[in-house]
């Protein structure tokens, strides 16, 4: 028999989770990113976009602190510009997903029967490609740009929630509240809606924070092999690829970007971790982000 | 138990067959004419008959139902189509690849094993001690590391830095062994960290749960040396989630295989991918995304019937 599903109460769940070590620290992270996305122009003295052919790939200097890229661009600019197009992604991806995989799941834990069996199935069936590949392809088939990859990436994304969602539905579709509501002659949709949902969201929540990881992750991938956000634009990929090329004469150029993508990454897992543990003590096991890269 | 596996081959054919659809869906994705993009160089794009022809050398002027059900018999017969810009059969260049990536697979496996499972196993004896809590850190960012950047860093480090490896390239075995497996240290080590990082925390977590158990404090109760505790009694459980890691890994080597091998220069599957998305050769991208998800879908099944093997509850579900 399962314990009770504990409610998601805002201020004691952050309390719970700041009081331990390392989602402390993925939530830091993610705070200090988050602000410097919002307030780059503010913080970088230098215009991500303006290029200075003289004065490709120096090395760190006064001005810039991290020298520059290979189209004399302000390296340290690059970086924290970076982290717009490597978050919006992650959120957007992770919104889009989390309501397809929400909604896919919830019908199919509801309904039951063949209508489960098929929409399962078919989850079964994008499961089968990893991430990064199936994103690469489909965002080399329908073009370039960033908004092209979190298509990409949403289009697969949904089937992690889907599968969770319907796992809870069906465990808290029995409980005798719901029972209760039905007996009373509540209509389907608002039982769904409002008593099965909102208690089957716990495990969603970490599933959609370790989903932003993995979306940064595979957003980079697809940018450091030339798909993603167009040229001009600064992102995290794109800079490790250009500096890759460069590697011997400047290798602080390829060690930052990835660096920020890796730090990016680890909060966002530090901190489902930390809510797997905070929301459901009997999932205390140290797996995290068990998938692929 | 055999109602169980032919209930899992089912549900295993109708998956292939939603995957085989998704795969035919997304090539066709492909906007404007894959002809016109690919054979530009190749062929004269100006004269109306011989794109005609290429066109209806490659089946795509027949209906879009027609063009699936024709994919689907020759995908079943083996005929896997040409490439666009080699014009090789795609089945040949698969084999031509397959073995250095499976290689890499070996190599990748190997790591994660001497890597992870004694770690894990250290970390779990020395529960919350330094070298747990800095082990489990190592691994943290193991999990987290983009491969990509991992390799860019070993690649400086031990090709620029220190010069004591090739930087990428791949030589076979038959011309030159020793530097075979030199060109093949980094990117396997490379592939296998995430692997290696998640078998260390299964491990350790498995077997702390272990030695919680009841007959293990009556193992070490009635005086048997906690070496044979460890190795006879607590050994075997750990196995089941070591052995779920290490297969499940392989399905999604793959993925990991596209960017090491794209930056290490190795002639495998992986490149074979990237090459082919970057050229929009659609005969290849659908081969690839085939391949990619049949063989997700394999080690699924065998893992599930494994586990049913193992576990008789598993049968009934």
């Amino acid at each position: 028999m399962r314990p009770l599903i504990p409610k998601v109460r805002s201020g004691s769940l952050i309390a719970t989770l700041l009081r331990q070590r390392l989602p402390f620290i993925g939530i830091l992270i993610i705070c200090m990113l988050t602000l410097m996305a919002v307030i780059a122009p503010f913080i970088s003295s230098h215009n991500p976009y303006s290029q200075d052919l003289y004065r490709v790939l120096e090395k760190p200097s006064q001005t810039h602190w991290l020298g520059t890229d290979n189209l004399g661009r302000d390296l340290l600019a690059r970086v924290i510009y970076g982290s717009r197009i490597s978050l919006y992604a992650g959120l957007v991806s992770m919104a889009i997903s989390a309501v397809i995989g929400i909604l896919v799941g919830l019908i199919a834990g509801y309904c039951g029967g063949a209508v489960d069996n098929i929409l399962m199935r078919i989850t079964d069936a994008f499961m089968c490609f990893p991430y990064f590949i199936f994103v690469l392809a489909l965002a080399a088939a329908i073009g370039p740009g960033i908004n092209n990859v979190i298509i990409s990436l949403s289009l697969l994304g949904w089937t992690g929630f889907a599968r969770i969602i319907r796992g809870q539905v069906l465990l808290v579709r029995e409980m005798p509240y719901i029972e209760a509501a039905r007996a009373i002659g509540m209509p389907e949709y608002k039982i769904m809606f409002r008593h099965i949902l909102p208690n089957s969201l716990a495990p969603v929540i970490v599933a959609a924070s370790i989903f932003i990881g993995r979306a940064i992750l595979t957003e980079s991938g697809t940018a450091f092999l030339g798909l993603g956000a167009e040229p001009p634009t600064a992102s995290w990929g794109k800079e490790l690829r250009a500096g890759f090329t460069h590697l011997e004469r400047a290798p602080l150029f390829s060690v930052t970007p990835g660096f920020m993508i890796t730090l990016a990454v680890m909060a966002f897992n530090f901190l489902g971790d930390g809510l797997r543990d905070a929301l459901d003590p009997r999932l205390r096991r140290g797996n995290i982000a068990c998938e692929e890269k | 138990m055999h109602k169980y596996i032919a209930k899992r081959l089912l549900y295993s054919l109708i998956i292939l067959l939603l995957v085989i659809l998704i795969v035919f869906i997304v090539v066709r994705l492909i906007p404007g004419d894959p002809i016109r993009a690919t054979m530009q160089q190749n062929i004269d794009l100006t004269d109306q008959k011989i794109v005609e022809e290429v066109r209806s050398q490659y089946g795509l002027n027949k209906p879009i139902h027609i063009q699936f059900c024709d994919w689907l018999w020759d995908l079943l017969r083996g005929n896997w189509g040409r490439s666009l810009q080699t014009g090789d059969t795609v089945l040949s260049m698969f084999w031509q690849r397959f073995p250095i990536t499976l290689e890499l697979f070996a190599g990748a496996t190997f790591w994660a094993w001497i890597i992870g499972f004694p770690l894990g196993v250290l970390s779990a004896l020395k529960k919350n001690s330094f070298i747990d809590v800095s082990l489990t850190s190592i691994a943290l960012i193991g999990v987290s590391i983009p491969s990509f950047w991992e390799g860019i860093l070993f690649i400086y480090l031990f090709s620029v830095y220190f010069r004591i490896l090739p930087p990428s390239g791949f030589s076979h075995f038959f011309e030159d062994p020793w530097l075979h497996f030199e060109s093949l240290i980094m990117p396997t080590f490379v592939m296998g960290t995430h692997t290696a990082s998640l078998l260390g925390r299964y491990v350790r977590s498995s077997l702390l749960e272990v030695l919680n158990q009841d007959y293990i404090r009556t193992a070490v109760a009635k005086g048997l040396p906690r070496r044979v505790v460890i190795q006879k009694h607590a050994g075997r459980p750990t196995m089941v989630p070591v052995a779920t890691v290490i297969s499940l890994s392989w399905g999604h080597f793959l993925a990991g295989a596209f960017l090491v091998e794209y930056i290490f220069a190795i002639p495998g599957l992986g490149r074979m991918g990237v090459e082919a998305i970057f050229a929009r050769d659609f005969p290849v991208i659908q081969a690839t995304l085939m391949m990619v998800a049949v063989n997700v879908l394999l080690v699924n099944l065998a893992v599930d019937i494994f586990y049913g093997f193992l576990d008789p509850r598993i049968r009934l579900y």
